[in-house]
């Protein structure tokens, strides 16, 4: 546990220097890929994904002033829109999953994550987010409605630069596939696995 | 005229529905689809209801769409089989994944020239409406399998015609065609597509989709771009996947974490180390398809238990094989390309039939003039070669005994035959060894058993001493069988009897006539004539096989 809290913690320091903020929620409809992962410097992920800890903060920078802005990922239409949301703490990634369990903010917004599903667990290692959900999560969609699920949350964990695929697990086992159409997730799945999802 | 296969998968049992296609004539205005063999998956089934909103369920819509195309695609010849024709499951006991595996294998098994999945799809948001259509990339499927550039560009060529069709005849909106490695999609070979028809979570799409009018408009429209597709060249040639359908193999979804470091290898070939059954499922209660001899290739697709799903690259045939009867291997060597059959020629030395066909039961066509220049137009078939008999239209089977090597006939206009031209040889005696396989070089023969040098020398018309002389063989003059021996050449020994030339009356045919008797066809003319059918129409100016009289006279050629 102490290895993913030194990441997180990693992650909160990166989260600060980038220096966001504003009013929460904010909605944008995005154009292109990875909007956080583009602004945060590279040297950063180089430290974050080797798990150690750095043995000094950069200085300027304090631990507890750790209100972030995270984007959550939801839907309206066939496209994934963004909603900003304010966290604090070093668990930024599982708090912005937490966000995106307890649904859309602003009206026309909508989220393909069934109603109810509870985060079980979620642990990053060598780039991999491991995310477990209870059962409910894996019930039966349509095509559409599968997939933007799927891509919600790996939309959502990999806008951290320490992220950069997410294995979904449920009751802690793998699960092989999604839905009566088959969709492979047995592997873990990165923004290039939804090559049909407009984000 | 229900036919069903039986496909036990794993401990679960699907049935295939063949529809017979209508022999009907009046409905088969040259479909493109006609002849083409069809697999139509109405999705999910049983307890899997697919998605529901607006009190609709999907299992009860991809059915009777399913079967409106079936009756469709059979009206114009098509050969349809059905993943399933009630609301069941294919896999009853298994697993969601045995249930897909089901409705991939039947279109491995049929061999089918098409695959289409149909769905009906849901979106949380009730805004979100429109046609969706499914094609596979290159890999990323749960199921292991790998497509090839051709299966990619044809399947992606598939969606493209039936997603175009579809916005055409419904008007709906166009969510476009996508690549996704949904299991059905993973279909080696077939051009396979999935069609997410509307969207049941639309509040307007809703009841259209539970409309039968509408059911049989979705239908038509998928038959639009089935028959579009078959008509193009795309259905037979190597239409170019879509770029990035092949790329997303390496690094986009890597199968573990180390294996995005580490390309792994797309395709895991296996050998059988024993005689090995391809089981139609994994127990011993299912059906063995084959029994595969050790060392054969095998493409390894998923595992379930102790069986592995493979599918045999030399027939294309998936099924299920003890993981403990194969081993690792390589993939398979690259078959050299069988040369192509070369037509040669021969003539009859002795008087023959012409023969309809290699076996015994084969009917007679009367004799054939001794010294025909016959073509072999066909690699051999047992004691009987197919040929086509020079200056007539006559293809029929000769007795390999009866023939020898020759050149071709001599040409009858441009010249005199005055001289038969250096290559045609004497026919050899029989019986001929190989004459097909290796044909003797003009003027050799090969020694048969119960041969001697004089009697080869009388029937070539030559000498012993010749032949001794020729062959440079031992003064006594002993041969062995097998031995080729060279023919003196006409100029430079003692040939006492020239080369055949042809018959001048059987190279200039002569005609006799007939007259049509009760019970007579013109096939069975022909066949006492030794001459075809075509040839009996030809000379009479008939203008159909059907249309002969009692009393008519026919001219035969001779």
């Amino acid at each position: 546990m102490s290895r993913v809290w030194a990441i997180a913690l990693t992650l909160t320091l990166v989260l600060t220097a980038c220096g966001a903020g504003g009013a929460a929620p904010e909605r944008s409809n995005l154009s292109g890929p990875p909007a956080a992962a583009s602004s945060v410097a590279p040297g950063a992920t180089t430290s974050a994904a080797s798990g150690t800890p750095p043995s000094v903060p950069p200085s300027g920078s304090s631990p507890s002033a750790a209100v972030q802005t995270v984007q959550v990922y939801f839907t309206s239409g066939v496209k994934l829109v963004t909603e900003s949301a304010q966290v604090s703490g070093p668990d930024v990634a599982r708090q912005a999953i937490e966000r995106l369990l307890a649904g859309p903010a602003t009206t026309g917004d909508y989220s393909e994550v069934p109603a109810g599903t509870r985060l079980q667990s979620l642990n990053l290692a060598n780039g991999v987010a491991s995310v477990s959900f209870d059962a409910g999560f894996y019930q039966a969609a349509g095509a559409t409605g599968s997939q933007q699920r799927l891509a919600q949350v790996v939309y959502t964990l990999t806008q951290f630069p320490t992220i950069t695929s997410v294995r979904f697990l449920s009751d802690g086992n793998a699960v092989g596939m999604l839905g009566g159409e088959g969709f492979p997730m047995d592997r873990p799945l990165t923004r290039g696995s939804f090559p049909s999802v407009q984000a | 005229m229900v036919k069903s296969f039986t496909l036990a998968l794993s401990a679960a049992t699907a049935c295939l529905i063949s529809l017979s296609s209508l022999s009907a004539a009046a409905a088969m205005a040259a479909s493109s689809v006609s002849g083409k063999t069809i697999v139509i998956d109405p999705g999910h089934g049983g307890r899997d209801p697919g998605a529901i909103a607006n009190g609709v369920q999907e299992k009860t819509v991809t059915l009777p769409i399913g079967q409106d195309l079936a009756s469709l695609l059979q009206g114009e010849g098509a050969n349809v089989l059905m993943t399933r024709t009630s609301d069941v499951s294919l896999a009853p006991n298994g697993t969601q994944d045995q249930d897909l595996q089901a409705r991939v294998q039947a279109a491995q098994q049929a061999h089918a020239d098409a695959f289409v999945s149909i769905h009906a799809n849901i979106a949380a948001d009730p805004h979100v409406s429109g046609v969706t259509t499914f094609y596979g990339p290159a890999c990323g499927y749960y199921s292991g399998v790998s497509l090839s550039a051709t299966d990619v560009g044809r399947s992606f060529s598939l969606a493209n015609k039936v997603d175009s069709a579809m916005v055409a005849r419904t008007s709906e909106h166009d969510n476009g065609v996508q690549g996704v490695a949904y299991w059905v999609l993973g279909n080696p070979g077939i051009p396979a597509i999935l069609v997410e028809t509307a969207f049941l979570s639309n509040g307007g799409e809703a009841p259209k989709l539970a409309d039968s009018a509408y059911q049989r408009l979705i239908a038509d429209a998928i038959g639009d771009g089935l028959n579009s597709y078959f008509a193009s060249g795309d259905a037979t040639g190597t239409p170019p996947p879509p770029s990035g359908a092949m790329a997303s193999c390496q690094g986009a979804s890597p199968k573990d974490d180390q294996a995005s470091q580490a390309a792994a290898p797309v395709v895991t070939w296996l050998q059988t180390t024993a005689l090995t059954p391809l089981r139609s499922g994994t127990d011993a209660t299912a059906t063995t398809f084959a029994t595969l001899a050790p060392n054969t290739y095998l493409k390894r697709i998923s595992s379930s238990g102790n069986f592995l799903y493979v599918l045999n690259p030399a027939t294309n045939g998936p099924g299920y094989v003890d993981a403990s009867k194969v081993g690792p291997s390589g993939p398979p060597p690259p078959v050299p390309a069988e040369p192509p059959f070369q037509p040669f020629w021969v003539q009859n030395f002795v008087p023959t039939q012409l023969w309809s066909g290699a076996n015994a039961a084969a009917v007679s066509f009367g004799p054939l003039p001794t010294w025909s220049y016959l073509q072999v137009v066909a690699p051999p078939n047992g004691s009987r070669l197919f040929v086509n008999v020079a200056g007539s239209t006559n293809v029929a089977y000769v007795d390999r005994a009866a023939v020898g090597p020759s050149g071709p006939p001599p040409a009858h206009q441009s010249a005199p035959p005055a001289a038969a031209p250096a290559s045609i040889a004497p026919a050899a005696p029989a019986p001929i060894a190989t004459p097909t396989a290796t044909p003797a070089p003009a003027g050799s023969v090969t020694v048969a058993a119960g041969d001697t040098l004089s009697r080869i020398a009388a029937h070539y018309g030559t000498t012993v001493a010749a032949l001794i002389a020729a062959n440079h063989l031992p003064p006594d003059g002993s041969i062995q069988v097998g031995q080729q021996l060279v023919l003196p050449s006409p100029g430079t020994s003692a040939v006492t009897a020239s080369p055949p030339t042809p018959d001048p009356a059987a190279a200039a045919p002569t005609t006799k006539t007939v007259t049509v008797a009760a019970g007579d066809t013109l096939s069975g003319i022909a066949s006492r004539y030794g001459v075809s059918v075509q040839s009996l129409l030809d000379l009479n100016g008939l203008p159909s096989a059907d249309l002969i009289k009692i009393g008519q006279t026919l001219k035969v050629s001779t």
